[in-house]
């Protein structure tokens, strides 16, 4: 059992050291706000190589570059949407993992809410066709459930 | 309301054929934004003559391609002789770019290969690259007497996609 977890702790131990050779790059930024729009940016863009890793988990040699452009862009004081705008430009908006609402993508955004809407209504359909059938209940059955109800009332008077 | 079993069967087609397309379509191939807009500004040296620098007014004027390529790159090898049959027809103008590669490397592959390029741009750290969008080499771009892009490549060319996307806007009249 020792063995099994020294194992796994090995295994994630080297796990780790590989994504800190990932990010083997050191840039300093004058202010800590800097560095901090840019590890955030770094997660927001998408590595077009390896496309399902962000810029920040990539090794590939063109995150490498987009790296150091966006390094580049925030120490030459341009704003974050300054670099969006740069990098959509060139390479379209699929490197955004988060894209803004715009009138190609807006289905995808409003399909859900349309999806809600269609369920609220087949619900609301449905508990009202419940409610009609509860007001229809056979006239020989009201008789049975009175007699019985009136059988206990007197065998509890009994009692 | 009677359930109605058609409803939902239908939207179930509907998704089935909606994913059916997706699966079709390559998740690799990216739109690019630069089509139909003018090429990026760039001032490089030419891979022969390192001394001359050339920027874009220099190259426009007449339909060509911007084939960009590296010694590395292994697909490009895959495409080299396609061009250099192009390049023998003499149909378009074929301009070469460099990207991210040893000179000297890539002077010993055109000897090995054949040249089929006009000139050849070196983009030692890939800035063309960047503004054209490059994200896999080899890309090749077709440029209109204007300076726009008309159309974009990923990946190695092919013959079919020589005559059918590359060379039609070349012959707009017919």
């Amino acid at each position: 059992m020792m063995e099994m977890i020294r194992i796994v702790v090995l295994a994630l131990a080297s796990l780790s050291a590989l994504s800190i050779l990932a990010s083997d790059y050191s840039y300093t930024f004058t202010t800590p706000q800097r560095e901090m729009r840019y590890q955030s940016l770094m997660e927001e863009l998408r590595c077009l190589v390896c496309q399902n890793q962000s810029l920040a988990d990539s090794n590939a040699e063109l995150a490498q570059d987009l790296r150091k452009k966006v390094y580049d862009m925030i120490t030459t004081g341009n704003d974050d949407d300054q670099i969006m705008d740069f990098l959509t430009d060139r390479y379209g908006k699929f490197i955004l993992y988060d894209p803004k609402l715009n009138y190609e993508n807006a289905p995808l955004w409003l399909l859900p809410i349309l999806m809600i809407c269609i369920g609220v209504y087949v619900i609301s359909r449905l508990a009202k066709q419940g409610e009609r059938s509860e007001a229809v209940i056979p006239q020989s059955a009201q008789d049975d459930a009175d007699a019985l109800v009136k059988h206990l009332e007197e065998r509890s008077k009994q009692l | 309301m009677k359930a109605q079993p058609i409803i939902p069967i239908a939207i179930f087609i509907l998704l089935v054929a909606l994913f059916g397309i997706g699966l079709t379509k390559d998740p690799r191939l990216i739109p690019s934004p630069l089509i139909g807009k003018p090429l990026p500004e760039f001032e490089l040296s030419l891979l022969h003559h390192p001394e001359d620098i050339v920027e874009k007014h220099d190259l426009i004027g007449e339909y060509m391609l911007l084939n960009v390529w590296a010694s590395w790159c292994v697909a490009c090898a895959e495409e080299h002789s396609l061009i250099v049959d192009l390049a023998k027809q003499k149909i378009i103008k074929i301009v070469g770019i460099n990207y991210k590669d040893k000179s000297a490397d890539a002077l010993r592959w055109l000897e090995e290969k054949g040249d089929p390029y006009d000139s050849t741009l070196v983009d030692f750290d890939g800035e063309l690259g960047m503004d054209l969008g490059v994200y896999g080499v080899p890309e090749t771009f077709l440029i209109d007497p204007k300076g726009q892009v008309l159309y974009k490549h990923v990946g190695p060319l092919t013959l079919e996609v020589i005559e059918n996307n590359l060379l039609t806007f070349t012959r707009p009249e017919q």
